[in-house]
């Protein structure tokens, strides 16, 4: 069994009311094609916000442009009260995210994995950390396995240890629990629900999981062809269109924009 | 919140890391280890004993006595850019197959610490290769290049430079257009091979293809060599001019990098390249 989480360091954010993602009229554009038409939105220190859409929404690439691995056409985009185009080095160290795009080198075990991560992000007393969240992460026992042996499930906690190796103010999650089952699911979003208690971390997450996403989010974005739908908690968004689940609410919007 | 755990970062930490990286996966694979000399080695051999063939022929013919000299320092030579330029596009490679890129492109890394790292695990497959084909060269074909340390070092770094800039190239490639560009890499730097003169001087090429092989720094680095070797000399004018396009070539290859990159950023291309 997994451990009780104590997956980050009890102080605050200490973001001192700055939003911890601002994003004014971005827009990414692919020649004739717009992937992302000119979305605003912010996130506050500490709160977590769904972005929900079907494929080809644009929640990946608002997730890249605000990880500065894509360029956006227009707009601006400020993290951490920082403007991303100007500060990227000054953001990075201060983030992490996870996506099912990205893998680690397969050859390396848990622990190398993680020590060359912890090296990267300046993570102090490294070590410490990484036991504390192999601990944490129920990954103790495979430390000193090859990651390309793990399974889905360790792979996926792996990932996660890696982006909260520097205990970051700000995650941004790409389908985190995408090809879990259901009880490490369940266990991924109990640990990502502790250490946003214990850290004041502020989440963007990107899920086709509508349970997810009521469980975690304060407040959810709806994303429909590279734009804003709507917005709002999913308890208002569950009133405003009748429903019971995010999913009839999903499928509402989704297939009231196709028709 | 973060106080209590990062801020201790630094270039030399960034790059440290990313060679720990490399050298976790050398000391758990013997057989990747042992391939940084298998090439080299097989190479020397070759040419050391067509060395032993030609050596009676040449002994009493003047400047043909240095030939055997001569072929095994350029395979040598040879060698070192070609494990320059592979440190690089391997170094690269390995990131792309194992899809950590993206990871690596939002984590706090610079580019030119990445490229700084690559260039460093390039300079260990030189000296693990290399060094092992100069061991064999010593022991089994009497080279003695002992007296012509420091000009031979000289070429040899002009000749690594220009690996790295090759390397540079061939990694803005795979960036680009994929890994369907991965032969490209690979067969780069044979391309400049028959150009580079490393077992013939320049002179021995038609006059058009001369021209040609004097806009490289390594046709410049080999002619350095061979003066070093027939000569006793350190050939500054031709080692000057060699370092002179290197800078050119690398300066030109590392903006040819970036802005591959900066396309891949553009395009969207940097969180999802690998296998």
């Amino acid at each position: 069994m997994m451990s009780t989480p104590r997956l980050g360091p009890s102080q605050s954010s200490g973001l001192s009311g700055s939003a911890a993602i601002a994003v004014r009229d971005l827009k990414k554009s692919y020649g004739a094609v717009d992937a992302v038409r000119g979305i605003s939105f912010t996130v506050a220190p500490g709160q977590t916000v769904g972005l929900l859409g079907g494929n080809g929404a644009g929640k990946t690439t608002t997730i890249s442009m605000l990880l500065g691995v894509l360029t956006p056409s227009a707009g601006s985009i400020e993290i951490l009260g920082l403007p991303l185009a100007t500060n990227r080095y000054d953001i990075l160290p201060r983030i992490n995210f996870t996506s099912p795009y990205v893998d680690l080198p397969k050859r390396l075990s848990v622990t190398e994995n993680l020590r060359v991560f912890a090296g990267l992000y300046g993570v102090r007393d490294g070590r410490k950390r990484i036991a504390e969240l192999l601990g944490e992460l129920d990954l103790t026992e495979v430390a000193d396995r090859p990651y390309a042996n793990l399974s889905a499930g360790q792979r996926t906690r792996v990932s996660l240890a890696k982006s909260l190796l520097n205990s970051p103010e700000l995650l941004l999650l790409d389908e985190p629990t995408a090809s879990l089952d259901p009880d490490v699911g369940d266990r991924m979003r109990t640990l990502l629900e502790n250490y946003r208690k214990q850290s004041g971390c502020a989440m963007l997450l990107a899920s086709h999981n509508m349970a997810e996403v009521e469980r975690l989010c304060d407040d959810v974005i709806m994303l429909k062809r590279g734009e804003i739908v709507d917005q709002g908690s999913p308890a208002a968004l569950l009133a405003k269109y009748g429903r019971d689940t995010l999913d009839e609410v999903f499928l509402d919007i989704s297939r009231a924009a196709t028709a | 919140m973060s106080a209590a755990v990062i801020r201790q970062g630094s270039s030399v930490r960034r790059i440290g890391a990313m060679l720990s990286r490399h050298f976790f996966l050398i000391r758990k694979s013997w057989p990747r280890l042992f391939s940084f000399a298998y090439y080299p080695v097989m190479q020397l051999l070759v040419w050391g004993f067509v060395t032993q063939y030609l050596g009676p022929q040449s002994a009493s013919q003047g400047v043909l006595q240095a030939v055997p000299g001569i072929l095994l320092t350029g395979v040598l030579l040879w060698d070192v850019l070609v494990r320059g330029e592979l440190g690089l596009f391997l170094s690269f490679l390995e990131e792309m197959y194992s899809r950590n890129l993206g990871n690596l492109f939002v984590s706090p890394l610079r580019l030119h610490e990445f490229v700084i790292a690559q260039m460093l695990m390039s300079i260990v497959r030189v000296v693990i290769g290399s060094g092992v084909a100069l061991l064999v060269a010593v022991v089994f074909f009497d080279l003695n290049v002992a007296h012509q340390a420091l000009g031979l070092s000289l070429c040899l770094g002009s000749l690594l430079m220009f690996g790295w800039a090759v390397g540079l190239l061939a990694n803005g490639l795979v960036l680009r257009f994929g890994l369907g560009a991965e032969e490209i890499g690979w067969a780069i730097v044979f391309l400049i091979g028959p150009l580079s003169g490393a077992y013939y001087p320049i002179s021995v090429l038609p006059t058009w293809l001369q021209t040609l092989a004097y806009a490289l720094p390594t046709a410049w680095a080999f002619e350095a060599m061979r003066a070093a070797l027939i000569e006793g000399r350190i050939a500054w004018n031709l080692l000057g001019v060699s370092m002179l396009l290197n800078v050119g070539y690398f300066v030109g290859c590392a903006f040819l990098f970036w802005r591959f990159v900066e396309s891949g950023r553009e395009r969207g291309l940097l969180l999802q390249m690998g296998e």
